[in-house]
């Protein structure tokens, strides 16, 4: 028999194995298990059924632009495919990769990234976990595991300088971007070649809020007034919460004529105090790029190809509007055709010095 | 062409300048004050938010500009009275504290924004201005300084009062005296403590209304961080100032004007790089620092806690 100090010293190095087997098998079932089957070195090419998807975003849809257009898609395609969808959005970019990773084993089967700055840690956790993981803007795939989508932003923004073209009186239209942000470059490159198409004659001016000012609606709302006072009667803005200040601006404007507003990525209607002063939107519609990501799951395919919202396949469109009619439809009707068969080629701007070369050249 | 030299375009660029330069005034006011008594107020940042929010919530609430400035420096000397308890009363460390008040100002409007208007995103238009008469017709000059909100007014006389109260009266005089030498203050019958929770009072009220100001006049409306570092500039600015409000007033304004111009330089054919035009204000910050820092001299007691009797 045991003396009862004994029996005590048995009982805590017991507990004390116990506590320690149980640790080592939790840490064994939680960690990222890069090297095993189920992280995905099976058989990529065998496909899987997709049940249930996670939008994983940095903000809420009520951003107007970028979150309300993934998240928005993201309800469609688990609408149309009838399947369920796991969103998490507002998730800001702190500790991405844990949120990613507590998402890919939450029982999903495929997650949308949908940030930019949620690339890498995306891939990461694609490449660790093996469940599918849609990333924006990344320069690889991996098949299986990464698949990325990007925008051809810049046929949009062609269509809406083409809106422009035909509304402005003043002869001068302007970009106001918030950053210095490559899809904010390509679209303002857009938007020139569009504007120039119509009339080379047409004074385009770009300012930007400043490098990262996003969120700045003090400078947005001054930095519009400036190009609103340089003549400008269309505003094409690009930023979050620098995009209230641009329609406070334009709002507030005392210009003697009236001013419109073109929105990107989002539909602004619902917040401005009159409907009308929106001209349209270049709206940017993930739906078709996401219900094709996971078919493609489900064939074995994913991780093979890069999605692409294009003019083309309807994942760039400009927003109906009443303002947005009669010569002005037509005209980028036209252009639309344009771009589709090929007649119309934009190029695509990727810095500042690029944006202002094309404003520059005039349409040349 | 862009019509550079308009009546318009001048008048838009002084109302760009001055909706930049007035808000970090009122708030590099409110840290001149401060500092003169002895407090480092590194919370500047998170004064001018809460003050921003609360000020929107109000006018938004009210419909009245003036509520809303009014609630807007209530609730930046609330936030501010942490900074007075903690530091002033009891001693504690002022950057520590100073850090601590601007993240809690950053956080708490960022939530309640979310919470409130993160789906309308209301815009509260324009104050109605105040014409000063014959004055407000002057080309340029007339409908930019004549015909602004009456808080720009407000904010002019207060730098005016200020600087009266800080530098000809007798409380102003035992206010940098609390900032100098505390124990002849206290020795000379004043109580320091008393002297510096009020000026740290006074800052977060100056700060409130500078927030107020950028969301209800510059902006018209409110979105989370929108001070982008300004309370930081504001905190330079004071110091650059070495206490003189009619400085802070020139450094303000230099600020506001090279805020405006770089908007002027894009919409230029020059092609300056945006980075070299973001960073002017900042350069002109500099260079003002480069040639008068050396005679700059900071309370001589700024950022120590003061203990009766101690050695």
């Amino acid at each position: 028999m045991f003396s009862g100090r004994s029996t005590k010293k048995q009982l805590r190095v017991g507990i004390a194995l116990a506590v320690t087997a149980g640790l080592l098998f939790t840490a064994g079932c939680s960690g990222r298990g890069g090297d095993t089957d189920d992280a995905g070195s099976g058989d990529a090419s065998a496909g899987k059924k997709v049940t249930q998807f996670a939008i994983v975003t940095p903000e809420k849809e009520s951003d107007y632009g970028w979150n309300q257009q993934g998240i928005w898609a993201a309800e469609a395609a688990a609408d149309e495919l009838g399947i369920t969808l796991d969103d998490n959005s507002n998730v800001g970019y702190d500790n991405t990769e844990t949120i990613l990773t507590q998402v890919a084993e939450a029982g999903n089967d495929f997650i949308i990234a949908h940030a930019s700055g949620f690339n890498t840690a995306g891939h990461r956790v694609g490449m660790q976990t093996g469940v599918p993981t849609l990333v924006v803007d990344f320069d690889k795939n991996e098949p299986g595991k990464v698949g990325t989508v990007i925008t051809q932003a810049q046929e949009g923004a062609y269509l809406a300088g083409v809106a422009a073209a035909m509304k402005t009186e003043t002869q001068t239209v302007g970009i106001v971007a918030s950053a210095e942000d490559l899809n904010w470059f390509l679209m303002a490159g857009g938007f020139a070649q569009g504007v120039y198409s119509v009339d080379p004659s047409i004074n385009v001016v770009v300012a930007y809020v400043g490098p990262a000012g996003y969120g700045d609606s003090a400078g947005g709302s001054t930095v519009t007034t400036q190009v609103i006072a340089a003549g400008a009667d269309v505003i094409f803005g690009m930023g979050d919460g620098a995009t209230i200040g641009y329609l406070q601006a334009i709002e507030t404007a005392d210009a003697g004529h009236p001013i419109h507003y073109i929105a990107t990525i989002g539909d602004v209607t619902s917040i401005v105090d009159n409907p009308d002063i929106v001209l349209t939107s270049v709206l940017w519609n993930f739906k078709n790029a996401y219900v094709e990501a996971i078919k493609d799951i489900e064939a074995g395919k994913f991780g093979t190809k890069t999605y692409e919202l294009t003019v083309e396949n309807g994942g760039l469109s400009l927003q109906d509007t009443p303002s947005l009619s009669g010569d002005i439809a037509s005209a980028v009707e036209d252009a639309k055709a344009g771009i589709i068969d090929g007649s119309v080629k934009v190029e695509r701007a990727t810095d500042t010095a690029g944006v202002q070369a094309m404003i520059d050249a005039k349409g040349k | 062409m862009i019509p550079f030299f308009s009546d318009a375009f001048l008048t838009a660029f002084v109302v760009a300048a001055l909706a930049s330069a007035i808000p970090v005034m009122l708030a590099a006011i409110g840290e001149t004050v401060g500092e003169q008594s002895g407090v480092l107020n590194l919370g500047i940042e998170g004064l001018l938010l809460i003050g921003g929010y609360f000020g929107f919530v109000a006018t938004i609430v009210t419909g009245s500009f003036w509520l809303g400035f009014l609630i807007g420096a209530l609730a930046s000397i609330i936030l501010s009275s942490i900074l007075m308890a903690l530091s002033v009363l009891l001693g504690l460390n002022q950057i520590v504290v100073g850090i601590g008040i601007t993240l809690a100002g950053t956080g708490v409007s960022s939530v309640l924004y979310d919470f409130s208007y993160g789906s309308s995103k209301p815009r509260l238009g324009l104050d109605a201005p105040w014409t000063i008469p014959f004055l407000s017709d002057i080309p340029v000059i007339g409908p930019s300084l004549f015909a602004q909100p009456g808080m720009f007014y407000v904010s002019m006389l207060l730098a005016l009062v200020t600087s009266i109260w800080l530098y000809r009266t007798t409380s102003g005089l035992r206010l940098r005296s609390a900032g100098q030498k505390p124990s002849s203050l206290d020795a000379a019958g004043g109580n320091v403590a008393v002297t510096r929770s009020l000026a740290v009072l006074f800052g977060g009220a100056m700060s409130g209304l500078g927030g107020a100001y950028l969301a209800l006049i510059s902006a018209g409306t409110f979105t989370p961080g929108m001070t982008h570092g300004m309370g930081f500039l504001a905190i330079v600015i004071a110091m650059l100032a070495r206490g003189r409000l009619l400085w802070v007033l020139l450094i303000s304004l230099i600020y506001g004007l090279f805020v405006a111009m770089g908007t002027v330089l894009q919409l230029t054919s020059l092609n300056i790089p945006n980075d070299v035009v973001t960073i002017m204000p900042f350069i002109a910050v500099m260079i003002v620092l480069t040639f008068f820092a050396r005679r700059s001299a900071l309370p001589a007691a700024l950022a120590i806690p003061y203990v009766r009797g101690a050695r």
